[in-house]
């Protein structure tokens, strides 16, 4: 799998934002950054397209 | 009205000598305890039972300082009680102070706090206070919250009850927020019943949180000992168990056996889609609370815990399809759980509460037969999947290990289900002496 994230787009990325000064721009928050992105694309890959958000608020099974 | 049958003082006293070791306390609160001491009325559901109050939950008087140098050193006190706290004065019981929270109630250890089973291990988190101070009889049960495990991990890794209620049952007002959708508010207790009876006073609407149900309550304790005959009750393959500590999963299999023995029903079930819950609860809990705390990322971000201010920059940069595509992730959970219940016509599921036990202040991970697994996400992976559908789920003590560190069982339930899950919990308890052990480090009355 091709790396999604390396520390210029995510040191540009934070500059866009504002956040700039939040932190240092290291390996863990480059991984992490990594590992939610492609969380996120395995998702995607297996969810059929008509499922939709959950209703975060009800937990009524209803 | 009559007169407690402790002072103050007398109540407090022992909590203090005790805390010197432990570190669950972080504020006693004796002006408050001896007023609701003049005001004791026996009648009351929870007259005479001491409370502690996890840091993050307001109390009047008292500072609310979640664990973060964010808020003061020290915070300004509260002005008001939060609605569960105004709630358990009403009911008579003794709010005796507040517990230790993990920084923004976003972690597994709660450094400066120690689990009375060990001195050397964490009490868990991010309630680990009030799970540390329940098990050393500091008081007889605590407020808790949890957006990933954080009642039923310390109530697990301390030897004592912890429920997390239905999403919504129990109002939020008044408590610091860390992931909207995933907070919940709940009890810890030494025993299911301390669990039921602080439940039966802090659950029910109210009009000051918007995400609280006007479901109607029940009263949790008119089915606690109607045992476990005749009762469905689940036992997953794989995921729960995938990995495990051998240890744990040997008293899981007793435990289950146990309620085999006491007449309930015992069926496999198939929770493969629980795979990838622990992703999804941290893609709905970063941007939430980064949403929350954006203000303090962008002014303040040297006083925010490394890790935790790594999580608030990823929800706060990365793209708001990752949320809602957990947001779709979560739903197809939801569905298949309450498929799962509905088409084995189950009471309950059982699991392992957390796949180990406490582990070392420093330790970082856990090391199981196949692998190891950081101890933050081994213990969110079996407790998180019930943030995400909302379901009650309850943790009881069901062992120990060789060193004599506890274990724990964990019972969810459907949605509002919460008498059922303190029932099967109650004759657990009741058909096992876990509850009557007592940790190295308690309250006597000396």
């Amino acid at each position: 799998m091709t790396a999604i994230w390396d520390s210029e787009s995510v040191a540009d990325l934070l500059r866009a934002l504002g956040l700039d000064g939040a932190d240092v721009v290291g390996d863990d928050l480059i991984a992490d950054f990594e590992q939610r992105s492609l969380a996120s694309a395995a998702f995607e890959s297996a969810l059929a397209p008509e499922v939709s958000p959950c209703n975060v608020f009800d937990a009524s099974w209803e | 009205m009559g007169v407690t049958p402790a002072s103050p003082n007398s109540i407090l006293a022992p909590v203090g000598r005790v805390d010197q070791e432990l570190g669950a306390m972080v504020a006693l609160d004796p002006v408050g305890l001896k007023r609701q001491c003049e005001d004791y009325d026996q009648d009351l559901p929870l007259a005479g039972m001491r409370v502690a109050v996890k840091d993050i939950i307001e109390v009047e008087g008292l500072p609310n300082q979640c664990g973060s140098a964010l808020y003061g050193d020290p915070p300004a006190p509260s002005k008001t009680d939060a609605v569960v706290v105004s709630r358990i004065r009403k009911s008579g019981g003794l709010v005796i102070g507040k517990t230790a929270a993990h920084e923004l109630a976003c972690g597994v250890y709660t450094p400066g706090t120690s689990n009375p089973w060990d001195l050397a291990r964490s009490p868990g988190g991010s309630s680990g206070g009030s799970g540390a101070a329940v098990a050393a009889g500091l008081c007889d049960a605590a407020l808790g919250s949890d957006t990933g495990g954080s009642i039923r991990i310390p109530a697990s890794l301390c030897g004592i009850a912890g429920l997390k209620p239905t999403y919504g049952l129990v109002p939020k007002s008044g408590v610091e927020p860390l992931s909207w959708s995933l907070d919940h508010v709940g009890p810890l207790g030494k025993t299911v019943r301390d669990c039921a009876r602080l439940l039966g006073v802090i659950a029910g609407f109210h009009p000051s949180d918007p995400t609280s149900v006007t479901t109607p309550t029940v009263d949790y304790l008119t089915k606690l000992d109607s045992g476990v005959a005749g009762l469905r009750i689940a036992v997953p393959s794989g995921f729960f168990m995938d990995p495990i500590d051998p240890q744990t999963e040997t008293a899981f299999v007793a435990a289950v056996e146990v309620l085999r023995e006491l007449g309930a029903e015992l069926v496999t079930v198939d929770v493969s889609y629980l795979t990838g819950s622990l992703e999804a609860e941290f893609a709905i809990i970063a941007p939430e609370a980064a949403a929350y705390h954006h203000l303090n990322l962008r002014k303040h971000p040297e006083l925010i815990d490394p890790q935790i201010r790594g999580m608030l920059i990823a929800g706060a940069a990365l793209p708001s399809s990752y949320y809602l595509t957990a947001l779709r992730w979560r739903r197809q959970i939801v569905t298949r759980m309450r498929a799962t219940f509905d088409d084995n016509r189950l009471d309950a599921l059982i699991t392992p509460t957390v796949p180990a036990f406490a582990q070392l202040h420093d330790q970082q991970e856990f090391v199981y037969p196949g692998g190891g697994e950081p101890v933050g996400s081994s213990f969110v992976r079996t407790t998180a999947p019930f943030n995400l559908t909302g379901q009650p789920a309850l943790s009881v003590p069901c062992g120990f290990t060789v060193d004599g560190l506890p274990l724990g069982l964990q019972i969810a339930g459907r949605p509002f289900a919460e008498d059922m899950v303190l029932r099967i919990g109650a004759a657990y308890e009741h058909a096992t002496d876990w509850v009557a052990r007592v940790p190295p480090l308690h309250v006597t009355n000396e």
